[in-house]
């Protein structure tokens, strides 16, 4: 609730001076109702609000506020001008004011511009993502029945996806948030793809390269299909037997892939999506440069989705905790570069998380630009505006702001949970455009 | 400048820095210098440290971003961030660092300054967890909690205290105190006192406060609150709210049913009260009508048809009074009275009615009190009597041959209370075993066909039970069936305080001088035998029992034999095998038995019997069931008979002639100035075998009989001159007399009783006086004698009310004396004249008094005497005299002139 509350008048605003503006999102141009005042212009914008008065936090400030009006002409600034006796400043000021107000109006519009385009962005990629998941489906479905129209089906699907992301200057990595009819669609063969694409662009790999990569990652799992569900789904840990058996996954994934006509070297990448580096993997434990260069992507890939989204979602980390494990502490299990690279594309906050800004508002990351990991797009938490109208903020702008921590779903208060929603299962797409929204400002 | 800088101490000081101190080459990223507490905790105490790059050590994830710009020439100053650093070990410490770049020697350094921030995470970690803990524990409650500062600021709230009131969420999360305020005191069916409210609290910071809130939606939350203290310092106030709408709902609902209940109790009270009373008008109307009519003159038809019509409506009536009991008991209504009474008294009456019952049935009813039960109690005696008689009306009804034996224990007593039970036990037909459970419930008979057979609304046992219970009892039966039953009930009655003394029967003094005669009883039922043993011992006698005539017979032998002989032999007339007459033969023929005096008692009595039993050598012959009294007279008569004298004169005791013997030695003082009403009355009493009577003409006269002899009752007139019965009665109860004293007067109004009673008269027979009247009255008052004897005179009906003359009706008075009769009417004809006279004086002399007084005698002797038409006159005469209408009186005068002359005509009297 609210704490002590410091007030101050249009009349005391200074730069430096950390202020809120208790008034809807559309009301001012600014893109939070909270910042420290960077200029001039911002004070006359905030003057031109008309407030009687409004809050302002001494801790976050660097100055004190300016002494209040005499109590005559206290109320308003404009009027205060008026009152000054030289009517030649009295005009330039008044037109100087005058013109800050449009540009402000300006501004705010140029922002609601801006907003309605990134929304039309991001539902552009979440249409791209659902038709990617339905052929993903039917591939799946129809792989042993079907096999030579399935792995051509597939062969064209990633065709498409290197092809797109070879072509775009800039990609971004896009948390999906709708729920196309209204169920959540999560596959985590195409999480691993689109991850394992990202970080191959930055390898700067052939498109050959990206073809196989593809696949591998579409087909990885395969083996799966082959160990009882029941073990698979268990929520206790598994027994020796029931461990080694899942194990086997990889060695049925390469004979299916075998089987149905796969290249050797997808086959190879099925057969090694679990080793690590040190040895610790599996089932060959392999080590360091026995692993095949393309199976060191997919292992990186993988192993983030898998703790992002494990079978049992309680036990899920947050995707900066999850990152933050396997540098941290699980560095020797991971091709250092590869790593480095994903770190690099997903940033310090990767996309899925919910996170506090450094002004205190609550928010969910929701798209990285691999080009500027540590400035994503965040949707923010403004209870006064509704829900489906959420703004999204994009840090590359808001120098001032950035992000000053990570938090549990489970933390947040109710309101706020159900105003950003973070899934459960946090799905992953690319936006191949991501380059080209800037320009419109 | 001048001080050298002495670098072993610049080591020290290296050395023993809080901080982790990091040399980094920004180009390589390696570090080049550490001090001893980064290698020390870093895990690298003997080098290793230096030379790594720095990229190993730092493992937070925004460090790859910041090292990588570095490497790339960006500036790369940071003031306190947390990172994460890897040890030798693997393991991470929680750090905090700086980052400065600087420039020494033309070339570029990277100073890190690192904190240990672990302690620091820990308790913020503590902190935080604390948090959510207070947090959740405020969220659990079921109340709304508001914490407010000393300022009354909002501190704190949680979730059910904004679901409570509706708080709106930009006010929760967002809106200033004062909104909020507003917004509760505006939900509020009262919103101005809200505010002062709250001062009024926050005046008294350490008190706590309650409040009842009433919302305008008809809510209704109770609020307290208690201040906040924090090492004893008042830091704030916590408010809690409890929703007690249903609360304050179900409380009023209960309160309305209460009070509906209250009322509908209170309708069946009156209900109740109602149909008591509306039922019982029209029955007492049938009963009293149809008794009236038998009064009446009727044709044997006509009665007999009246007889059928009022012993219908008694039972009716009996029905009406089940079913309205029982109405009682279903309302918790039925109470019990609390009355003195003597139980002794109720048994014996009731044994006789019942006795009566039973012996139509040919059974037998015996009854024994055991003498440790006081007769005085207090309690309800109608409705005891109400128990025995559906006990003993059933047994009798359910009984076929055999009898019926009522036994009154004490179980317990103590301080003024006693424990009795009453058992009554029969020979009928018992009840079957499933039954026994069912029949105290209302509507159960043993079975469906008992009803048919027997009759009965099936609701006499459970008015029973309540009843006892209603007395602190419990009812019960046990039986086999066909093999009869016993029912049994307890209650708990108060003894009468001691200053009540139950009159010693007559006689009992001579008990004294009889103490240890030997007395046997001879009866074939145990529980005869039981009783009179009983009681027989209680007088101080020494009884002995034989349960036939043979054991009899020969007990009486061996006691004469020891010289110890019976003096007196109870015996059972029916007994199977050889019965109580035969055994008398045998005792008679017996010389050696002669001392011993026999006295048959007998249920079933015939006419005639007491002089066969006479001859057969019975001294004396009682009914069954047998008095106390009678048979204590009788014992005690027999007893002093010599035994001689009693065999020669062949007179048999009965109950009549110890009756006879009581009455005739009973002393009787008759107040009466007329003289044909005294001589009526000494006829009447003579017949029914009173004797001994004096006579007094008025009350001086009795006053004087009083002060000289003491009388067992006396006979007043009312109306006499020189002094008249109530001054008489009070003067003599002042004189400290307490005999009986029964008023007879003419003036049977409402009223007059009350009159009587309130001289000091005990009761009073209405003038013209009937013998049967007379009769019930001195029993009454006299104590038990027989039961009324068939022979005296019945009252025959009345012939037609204005007749001249009614010789039948004097004669029947006069128990048939013809010349009582003739007696009776010479001292009217003499005396007649007189009032006649003074009547015509008084009312030319306008005197009213003198006139009704005149007018009261003459109707008095005139109906003594038969002469209806002139008694029914001279009442007219009385009544106007007394009213002072002197003219109509002296308007009748001629008529009754003309009826004088009328009476002598047809009396065939001269002077008509």
């Amino acid at each position: 609730m609210a704490e002590q509350e410091h007030w101050i008048t249009p009349d005391q605003l200074q730069v430096g001076i950390y202020v809120y503006l208790d008034l809807g999102w559309m009301d001012h141009p600014f893109s939070f109702n909270s910042f420290k005042i960077k200029s001039d212009d911002q004070i006359r914008t905030i003057r031109s609000l008309n407030l009687k008065r409004m809050r302002w936090d001494p801790a976050r400030s660097d100055v004190q506020p300016g002494s209040p009006a005499p109590a005559a002409t206290a109320a308003q600034a404009p009027a205060a001008a008026a009152a000054a006796p030289d009517p030649t400043e009295d005009a330039a000021a008044k037109a100087a004011e005058v013109a800050s107000i449009e540009a402000a109006r300006a501004a705010k519009q140029a922002r609601a511009e801006r907003l309605r385009q990134n929304r039309e962005q991001m539902a552009k990629v979440q249409q791209a993502f659902a038709s990617a998941s339905a052929t993903v489906r039917a591939i799946n479905k129809n792989i042993f029945a079907q096999s030579k129209q399935t792995i051509e089906q597939s062969e064209q699907l990633i065709l498409q996806m290197v092809s797109t992301f070879l072509a775009a200057p800039e990609v971004a990595i896009q948390v999906m948030t709708e729920k196309p009819g209204g169920e959540e669609i999560y596959l985590h063969a195409i999480n691993v793809t689109v991850l394992a694409m990202m970080v191959g662009r930055e390898l700067g790999l052939s498109p050959a390269e990206m073809n196989l990569l593809g696949l591998g990652c579409l087909f990885h799992d395969i083996g799966l299909t082959e160990v009882p569900s029941k073990i698979l789904l268990k929520s206790e840990p598994m027994t020796k037997a029931e461990r080694d058996f899942y194990e086997m996954h990889c060695t049925y994934g390469r004979d299916i892939a075998k089987r149905v006509g796969l290249t050797p070297a997808v086959q190879n990448i099925i057969y090694q999506h679990h080793e690590h580096q040190d040895g610790s993997g599996f089932p060959q434990h392999l080590k360091g440069e026995a692993v095949d260069p393309l199976a060191r992507i997919v292992v990186v890939a993988n192993y983030y989705d898998s703790l992002c989204n494990p079978p049992n979602a309680a036990n899920a980390l947050t995707p900066h905790e999850a990152l933050s494990l396997m540098f941290a502490q699980q560095r020797s299990r991971f091709d250092a570069k590869v790593l480095q690279i994903l770190i690099r594309c997903l940033g310090v906050f990767p996309p899925g998380t919910v996170v506090r800004l450094s002004n205190d508002i609550l928010g969910l990351v929701i798209s990285i630009n691999a080009a500027r990991p540590l400035k994503p797009n965040v949707i923010i938490y403004d209870p006064e505006v509704p829900k489906h109208e959420a703004i999204i903020v994009d840090l590359q702008e808001e120098n001032d702001i950035s992000i000053s921590q990570a938090i549990r779903p489970a933390q947040l208060p109710r309101p706020v949970f159900d105003y950003l929603s973070p899934r459960k299962r946090i799905s992953y797409y690319f936006d191949a455009d991501a380059g080209k929204q800037t320009q419109a400002a | 400048m001048t001080a050298a800088v002495d670098p072993r101490l610049e080591q020290l000081l290296l050395d023993h820095a809080d901080e982790m101190l990091l040399l980094v080459a920004p180009d390589t990223l390696e570090i080049r210098a550490a001090n001893r507490i980064a290698r020390d905790r870093l895990g690298y105490p003997s080098g290793g440290l230096v030379g790594k790059k720095i990229t190993e050590i730092e493992s937070a994830l925004a460090d790859v971003f910041f090292w990588q710009d570095v490497s790339q020439g960006a500036a790369g100053d940071i003031d306190e961030s947390e990172s994460l650093y890897r040890r030798s070990d693997g393991g991470l410490l929680a750090v905090a660092r700086t980052v400065r770049r600087i420039s020494a020697d033309g070339r570029d350094w990277l100073i890190l300054r690192v904190r240990d921030i672990r302690r620091e995470k820990e308790v913020a970690a503590d902190l935080a967890q604390l948090a959510s803990q207070l947090q959740a524990t405020l969220e659990a409650t079921v109340d709304g909690i508001l914490v407010v500062a000393p300022d009354n600021r909002i501190v704190n709230m949680n979730r059910r205290f904004a679901e409570m009131w509706g708080l709106p969420e930009n006010l929760r999360f967002r809106g200033d105190d004062s909104q909020v305020y507003d917004f509760l005191a505006g939900k509020l069916r009262d919103p101005t006192g809200y505010g002062s409210r709250m001062e009024d609290i926050g005046s008294h910071p350490d008190a706590d406060s309650f409040d009842m809130l009433e919302l305008s939606d008809g809510r209704v939350f109770e609020r307290k609150s208690r201040p906040q203290y924090l090492h004893d310092q008042i830091v704030g106030r916590v408010f809690s709210f409890h929703d007690i709408t249903e609360r304050v709902a179900g409380e009023r609902a209960l309160i309305q049913a209460r009070d509906h209940a209250e009322m509908a109790n209170r309708a069946k009270s009156e209900f109740l009260a109602m149909m008591s009373h509306e039922i019982r008008t029209p029955m007492n109307g049938i009963l009293g009508m149809s008794e009236l009519l038998l009064d009446t003159p009727l044709n044997a038809e006509q009665r007999e048809f009246t007889g059928v019509l009022k012993s219908s409506a008694e039972a009716l009536l009996s029905i009406i009074n089940d079913i309205l009991d029982y109405s009682k008991i279903e309302a918790r209504k039925l109470a019990v009275d609390r009355a003195d009474f003597n139980l002794h008294a109720l048994l014996e009456d009731f044994a006789d009615l019942y006795g009566i019952r039973a012996a139509e049935k040919h059974l037998e009813l015996t009854w024994q009190m055991d003498p440790e039960v006081p007769a005085l109690l207090r309690g309800d005696p109608g409705r005891l009597r109400q128990i025995l008689v559906n006990l003993v009306g059933n047994a009798i009804k359910f009984t076929e041959r055999g009898g019926i034996d009522l036994h009154v224990e004490l179980i317990d007593a103590w301080d003024g209370e006693v424990q009795l039970r009453f058992v009554v036990v029969d020979s009928g037909i018992g009840i079957p075993e499933g039954a026994l459970e069912r029949i105290f419930d209302p509507f159960e008979q043993a079975d469906g066909t008992t009803t048919r057979r027997y009759g009965g609304t099936g609701l006499g046992l459970a008015i029973s039970r309540s009843l006892t219970e209603l007395m602190g009892g419990q009812i019960g039966a046990s039986s086999v069936e066909g093999n009869g039953a016993k029912f049994w009930f307890t209650a708990t009655l108060e003894r009468q305080p001691p200053s009540a003394r139950e009159l010693p029967l007559p006689g009992e003094e001579r008990l004294a001088r009889l103490a240890g005669t030997r007395i046997l009883v001879v009866d074939d039922r145990q529980a005869n035998r039981d009783m009179l043993e009983r009681q027989l011992a209680a007088w101080g006698f020494r009884p002995a029992v034989a349960a036939d005539a043979e054991t009899g017979f020969a007990m009486l032998k061996q006691a004469a034999a020891d010289g110890e002989p019976y003096r007196v032999a109870l015996i059972d007339k029916l007994m199977p095998g050889v019965d109580g007459e035969t055994l008398g033969k045998w005792v008679r023929a017996t010389p050696e038995l002669i001392g011993t005096a026999l006295v048959l008692a007998t249920s079933a009595g015939e006419r005639g019997e007491a002089h066969r039993l006479a001859e057969g050598g019975f001294g004396a012959y009682l009914p069954k069931p047998v008095k106390r009294s009678l048979l204590l007279d009788c014992l005690l008569t027999v007893l002093d008979q010599d035994p001689q004298e009693r065999h020669a004169d062949h007179a048999i005791i009965t109950q009549h002639s110890l009756a006879d013997a009581r009455r005739g030695n009973t002393h009787l003082l008759l107040v009466e100035d007329n003289p044909v009403n005294s001589q009526v009355a000494l006829a009447m009493l003579g017949q029914l075998g009173y004797t001994r009577v004096d006579v007094a003409e008025n009350g001086r006269q009795a006053l004087d009989a009083v002060g000289r002899l003491v009388y067992d009752l006396i006979l007043m007139d009312c109306q006499m001159p020189v002094m008249d019965g109530y001054e008489a009665t009070r003067a003599m109860r002042q004189a400290g007399c307490t005999t009986p004293i029964v008023a007879l007067t003419a003036n049977a109004m409402v009223g007059d009783r009350e009159k009587c009673l309130a001289a000091g008269m005990d009761d009073y027979i209405a003038k013209p006086v009937k013998a049967r009247t007379l009769a019930d009255t001195l029993e009454h008052w006299l104590g038990s004698g027989a039961k009324p004897d068939d022979e005296l005179p019945l009252d025959v009906p009345a012939a037609a009310a204005d007749e001249a003359f009614d010789r039948v009706m004097l004669l029947e008075n006069l128990g048939g004396d013809e010349a009582l009769v003739a007696e009776i009417l010479r001292i009217y004809v003499a005396t007649a004249p007189g009032y006649m006279a003074s009547l015509r004086a008084a009312i030319a002399a306008a005197d009213a008094p003198a006139a009704r007084s005149a007018a009261h005698s003459l109707k008095g002797a005139s109906a003594n005497a038969g002469a209806r038409l002139l008694s029914a006159t001279a009442k007219q005469a009385e009544l106007a005299a007394g009213g002072g209408d002197l003219a109509a009186a002296a308007a009748l005068l001629p008529a009754v002139e003309e009826h004088w002359r009328a009476f002598l005509r047809a009396a065939d009297l001269p002077g008509a």
